[in-house]
């Protein structure tokens, strides 16, 4: 009798496992966190919600967009400016893949009463790129897209699309040597924001950013775990091979998104990371229709929860919303509050002293971030650590040289050392 | 028995908690030191140097013996693995070594007899070849852009030591001249036929990580004292164990 129970037990298990991972309580909290993170209700209850903005989206293919009910609002308020199929020279773009379907439902999508986005009132155009086996024509047609749709008055650009081993080595993306990248910046000098994903080669050989997310003066979005609050594995990394810092900025990189036959399900990537941001950044555009596409970027950086600190991971962090409200901006970084840094032989010691300011997510208040760069600013070694206040945190300095700057961030407080 | 299988529940879930007890302490999230692209690496698919492990299976289509009329094999077949090494020349070129080892199995049809002086009738029997084999091949590569594998072409010699061998034979037992139910397996180990070495000329396809192979055996596999030469012709498909 116990032994049938045991061993139900341990096959049961596993099944358990996958059912509190599917629930609908997980559910939820990740489609709360998706927008929760970039404090979204901070835009939703002023009524910013990407209204006349025009977003182009760039993907594999937007099956089933037509037809699920968390996107109807916005054919019902005909707020599809344009469609066009790249692949086939054609209209029709809700075929092909399903991937566009949940990359547009993370910038306008409404499920179960929450949105899934930022932007849900924006104005589309939906343009399909890419078929399966990579050919090289793909890159071709990403560009035509990104032509056309700056030609069809787009204020964003948004692409969750990325190129990397089948093109290019990773000394060759400098921001200026693939066509993706020349024509990401060609947008860039048309007026118009390009948001793209870093990509989802952090865990593989490959490492980096893949292109276009290396072209300067765009938005290159790396991707947060929402269950621990910082950069997850897979989410690319910087710098480019010129030397940037890329990503520029992050997003939950799980999220609740819909497929092709009108449910909604969880997704991982920064696919879906990006079109967050893009949401984001048409919020911003509404809330500051004179300024420009530059001038949100940099906004968007600065509104980033890590900033001024960085690193190749987060880019300047999750950018907040509550950064561009008067009413909500949190107090300055208190002078009574210090981050003593300590250098020893073999490590620095960081210790806090003094009423420190904590941030409101619980996630992201127990970490150290720390990075060490060069006379130049590039970085060589960065982490995150687990932060224990009142004892001495070790970072390494086995990285460290001399005239290196070792940077300490911890819950909106940003310390410095330099050798003398 | 069932304290047993009681204390073996508790021990798995104690490690299991004792796994994630470290997640409690000040864990290190990530860290990592950053490589300049200047310093990148020479060692990549499409780059100066590879290396990967290969495996591949083939087929050994039936042959007449000399050429001319019925096969004394059916459809056989082969399994190899190894390591494989390229250079590369200059664009488009490289040179590929590989080292491995492979196994035939040669199916012998009811009423061949293989070995000299066999003339044992059964219902089945097997020659089997395993050894150490090698190659050198000159590959073109079509296109040149991306750190990937590709789209190539390899062309090249191949050599292969057998170091085992054997005739298993499986026949139906007779009583009183009828066949039985029962069967009866002999196996000869270390075939005195077999040559010590056999080349063979090989072109490989590759599409990325798969690739098409044929390749044809220059020398015979025996020594002329059996009844037939095993065939020549080997096709089959081989993987790359890349990641990238």
């Amino acid at each position: 009798m116990i032994k049938r129970a045991l061993y139900l037990t341990l096959f049961l298990l596993p099944l358990l496992m996958g059912f509190v991972g599917d629930s609908p309580t997980r559910w939820k909290m990740i489609l709360e966190k998706q927008t929760g993170f970039l404090e979204g209700k901070e835009f939703s209850t002023r009524g910013i919600t990407g209204k006349g903005i025009r977003i182009a989206v760039i993907d594999a293919g937007f099956k089933g967009t037509d037809t699920h009910p968390g996107l109807a609002h916005i054919f019902a308020n005909h707020r599809i400016a344009g469609t066009w199929d790249f692949v086939r020279n054609q209209e029709d773009v809700f075929t092909g893949n399903q991937h566009g379907t949940s990359v547009l439902s993370c910038i306008a999508g409404i499920w179960d009463g929450l949105p899934c986005g930022l932007a849900p009132d924006a104005t589309f155009l939906l343009a399909r790129t890419e078929v399966s086996g990579e050919p090289f024509k793909e890159e071709v047609n990403w560009v035509k897209a990104v032509e056309w749709a700056i030609k069809n008055g787009a204020d964003i650009i948004q692409s969750s699309i990325g190129y990397t081993y089948h093109r290019y080595f990773q000394e060759e993306l400098t921001g200026r040597y693939s066509i993706s990248a020349q024509a990401a910046i060609k947008a860039a000098r048309a007026g118009v924001l390009l948001v793209n994903s870093a990509g989802n080669e952090g865990s593989s050989r490959w490492q980096t950013v893949d292109t276009p997310a290396d072209a300067d003066s765009i938005l290159s979005v790396g991707a947060i775990d929402p269950q621990s609050g910082i950069a997850a594995g897979f989410s690319s990394k910087g710098p480019t091979a010129d030397g940037r810092m890329k990503p520029n900025v992050c997003a939950p990189g799980t999220v609740c998104a819909f497929t092709s036959n009108g449910k909604s399900k969880v997704m991982g990537g920064t696919s879906f990371a990006a079109p967050l941001i893009s949401g984001f950044a048409a919020c911003l555009m509404q809330l500051m229709p004179h300024a420009s596409a530059q001038d949100i970027l940099h906004a968007i950086e600065q509104s980033g929860h890590l900033y001024p600190y960085y690193d190749y991971s987060h880019g300047f962090g999750v950018p907040q919303a509550s950064h561009f409200f008067q009413s909500l901006q949190k107090p300055l970084q208190s002078e009574k509050c210090q981050l003593v840094i300590d250098p020893q032989d073999q490590s620095f010691q960081v210790t806090t002293e003094g009423p420190c300011q904590k941030t409101e997510k619980s996630e992201w208040s127990k970490y150290i971030y720390y990075h060490i760069s060069d006379s130049s600013g590039m970085l060589r070694m960065y982490g995150v650590k687990e932060f224990i206040p009142l004892i001495r945190n070790n970072i390494s300095r086995a990285a460290f040289q001399k005239g290196d700057l070792l940077r300490v961030y911890i819950n909106g407080h940003t310390a410095e050392w330099k050798e003398k | 028995m069932e304290r047993k299988i009681i204390k073996g529940f508790i021990l798995m879930m104690a490690v299991i908690a004792g796994c994630s007890f470290p997640a409690g302490l000040q864990g290190q999230a990530f860290e990592r030191t950053v490589v300049p692209s200047a310093v990148l690496s020479n060692r990549g698919p499409n780059r100066l140097h590879f290396s990967h492990v290969y495996l591949g299976a083939s087929l050994i289509p039936p042959a007449p013996m000399n050429g001319t009329g019925t096969s004394d094999t059916g459809l056989s077949s082969a399994f190899t693995g190894g390591f494989r090494y390229k250079i590369k020349l200059m664009r488009p070129l490289a040179l590929v070594g590989e080292v491995g080892l492979v196994s035939q199995g040669y199916r012998i049809k009811p009423g061949s007899s293989f070995l000299p002086g066999d003339t044992v009738s059964f219902r089945k029997q097997t020659v089997l070849v395993a050894g150490i084999d090698g190659g050198i091949f000159l590959r073109l590569r079509l296109g040149q852009r991306g750190n990937y594998l590709g789209n190539y072409i390899d062309i090249g010699l191949q050599g292969m030591m057998p170091l085992l061998s054997s005739q298993i034979t499986v026949s139906q037992n007779t009583g009183s001249g009828t066949p039985t139910h029962s069967s009866e397996k002999r196996t000869f180990h270390r075939l005195n036929c077999m040559q010590p070495y056999s080349f063979s000329t090989l072109a490989r396809i590759g599409f990325n990580r798969t690739a098409l192979v044929i390749s044809w055996r220059l020398s015979g596999l025996t020594d002329g004292s059996t009844s037939y030469d095993l065939p020549r012709l080997q096709i089959g498909v081989e993987t790359a164990l890349v990641s990238y």
